[in-house]
């Protein structure tokens, strides 16, 4: 196999949300940028570009994640996406989808989570996209909102 | 809150395109409704979009402290980068 430098295929586009991001009320225009020096391959940050209001709060003007495509850190990660986000998202082919988790940051970066259950599922081809809301339940997803980075002896 | 009654196979309309549907309800009292919409309308289950909401806000408040461990995030990613085509370490 040749090497290959880990990639996040969506960088450098812009990403449409029709139905928004849950907990943020007007987020439907995001970027993704790359994060240079910053795991840079690995991880990316994905910018509304939207003026977006949440609940009980001031209206926030820097809405950012850092995210990351589950594949690089989880290899054997796989979600089932329903018929419902397929016909959603236009998607007509298994080429046509990209996938990023947000990643919740914590001090020590060891303790830190990304949201497996409840992935960014994006067309490429347009980029629409769409948080997936499993029907089913973390465990019968055998993912969690809260699942802990991959670490090794390095980490 | 509005509270209707209505039996097996009846609906509500809310707006104009809303359409909910009860479709059955069993002994156990398990209400089974069935949602017409259109498609920019999310519709979950409340207690499984609350944890994502509240994940989603959680981490959006904490992204900005990446730059406060800037080095040891660009070292974790630049092991990754390279440990991508190993075979995964034991």
């Amino acid at each position: 196999m040749p090497t290959a430098t880990a990639q996040i295929p969506v960088t450098g586009m812009e990403l449409k949300f029709h139905r928004g991001l849950p907990g943020f009320k007007g987020a439907n225009h995001f970027v993704v940028e790359p994060l240079e020096g910053l795991g840079e391959g690995v991880f990316a940050r994905l910018r509304c570009t939207d003026t977006v209001y949440v609940k009980n709060s001031t209206p926030l003007e820097n809405l950012s994640f850092l995210v990351t495509s589950p594949g690089i850190l989880w290899r054997e990660y796989s979600v089932h996406v329903d018929e419902t986000m397929v016909e959603d998202l236009d998607l007509t082919s298994v080429d046509d989808i990209a996938m990023l988790v947000i990643i919740h940051p914590r001090r020590p970066l060891s303790a830190s989570t990304a949201n497996l259950y409840s992935p960014i599922v994006i067309n490429r081809r347009t980029g629409l996209a769409d948080q997936f809301v499993p029907s089913v339940t973390e465990q019968e997803v055998g993912w969690s909102v809260a699942t802990p980075l991959p670490l090794d002896r390095d980490d | 809150m509005l509270s209707l009654t209505r039996e097996v196979g009846e609906k509500i309309v809310i707006g104009d395109d809303v359409i909910v549907t009860v479709i059955s309800v069993s002994a156990n009292g398990r209400v089974r409704l069935g949602i017409e919409a259109p498609k920019q309308i999310r519709i979950d289950r409340e207690e499984v979009l609350d944890r994502i909401r509240i994940e989603n806000l959680e981490s959006a408040n904490a992204t900005p402290e990446i730059t406060v461990d800037a080095a040891a995030w660009a070292s974790y990613g630049a092991r990754r980068a390279n440990a991508k085509a190993k075979p995964p370490s034991s």
